[in-house]
């Protein structure tokens, strides 16, 4: 039988993953951020398909990656708020 | 150097700068937490915890998709005026945890990629997949699943698995096991055998799985599954 100090100290360890994840989020927001700066300097007045496609998918991944850090924040959340009950 | 060589530079340059590897380290953190939670809080009031997590990893995958499809688009633009990236249509392994999986399994490390296509559906890249194994080729199987983009190939195992309610589950484990080693030669013999069961609902012994190794395993089990029903 798990004991209360086993059980907080694997949602720290997980906590802990989460954190790790959420900083490699970051670091690939902020590439992103830098990636579509940089595209929409270089094919400035572009009016090509590939273009618009390939900026409305640089788009949706940096949507995917918001919705992603949301997501970890919330789970954060209640992992921590259930950890400080036991 | 012109000023179009110029602007390939810089657009090349962008596509070399998408986060693809951060992403992917992301996944992997948040993959080993969703795991770690599921075990530790399964039934607990706090048991929503994980599946939010797991709902970041979708994202994650989302995201990969995106960006491999940005970057794919990027191509085509460089190659539609003229200017071909380096990096242009083939791939190799190395750059996509999915596909360097199934080059893995289906015996092609190092063999030259086609291009991930953007648009594919999760039924379009099951359906080109099943037709590669019912026709028994390892080449077409695996240029059918790297061709998916990330997020589809993950999403393939299950759907497969829907589609594998059959009468006679063990008439198709037996089916597939010399479908299974000939296009499948770099998945070791036990974890298929274990996984071959563990989709059919049989016993099974205990196997930890790539997700790749699964849905690869699925559609291996819906082109049997079809062969022997007729089915297509």
């Amino acid at each position: 039988m798990a004991s209360v100090a086993e059980v907080k100290a694997a949602i720290d360890v997980a906590m802990a993953h989460v954190q790790e994840g959420q900083e490699a989020v970051r670091a690939a927001n902020d590439k992103l951020d830098a990636a579509r700066a940089s595209l929409a300097a270089a094919v400035d007045g572009s009016a090509h398909e590939s273009v618009a496609a390939a900026r409305s998918a640089l788009a949706q991944a940096a949507t995917e990656l918001d919705d992603c850090m949301t997501a970890t924040l919330g789970a954060m959340e209640q992992a921590q708020t259930y950890a400080a009950a036991l | 150097m012109s000023l179009l060589h110029a602007l390939a530079s810089r657009v090349e340059t962008v596509r070399t700068g998408l986060p693809m590897a951060e992403v992917s380290v992301a996944r992997g953190r948040l993959s080993s937490a969703t795991a770690l939670l599921a075990a530790t809080l399964e039934s607990s009031a706090a048991s929503t915890a994980a599946p939010l997590l797991a709902s970041a990893t979708s994202h994650l995958d989302a995201a990969a998709g995106a960006l491999w499809r940005a970057g794919d688009e990027l191509d085509r633009y460089l190659a539609s005026v003229g200017l071909v990236s380096d990096a242009a249509a083939v791939v190799v392994s190395g750059s996509c945890p999915w596909a360097d999986r199934v080059d893995v399994l289906t015996g092609q490390v190092g063999a030259a990629r086609p291009a991930v296509v953007g648009s594919l559906s999760v039924d379009a890249v099951l359906a080109a997949a099943v037709r590669a194994a019912a026709g028994g080729s390892a080449v077409a199987l695996r240029q059918a699943l790297v061709s998916a983009p990330p997020a589809v190939g993950w999403a393939l195992g299950a759907r497969a698995a829907g589609m594998l309610g059959v009468v006679s589950p063990e008439l198709v484990r037996r089916g597939a096991a010399d479908r299974l080693a000939a296009l499948l030669p770099g998945l070791p013999a036990a974890a298929g055998s274990a996984l071959v069961c563990r989709a059919l609902r049989l016993p099974a012994p205990s196997v930890r799985a790539h997700a790749a190794d699964v849905a690869a395993v699925g559609v291996v089990l819906v082109s049997v599954v079809f062969g022997q029903t007729g089915r297509s």
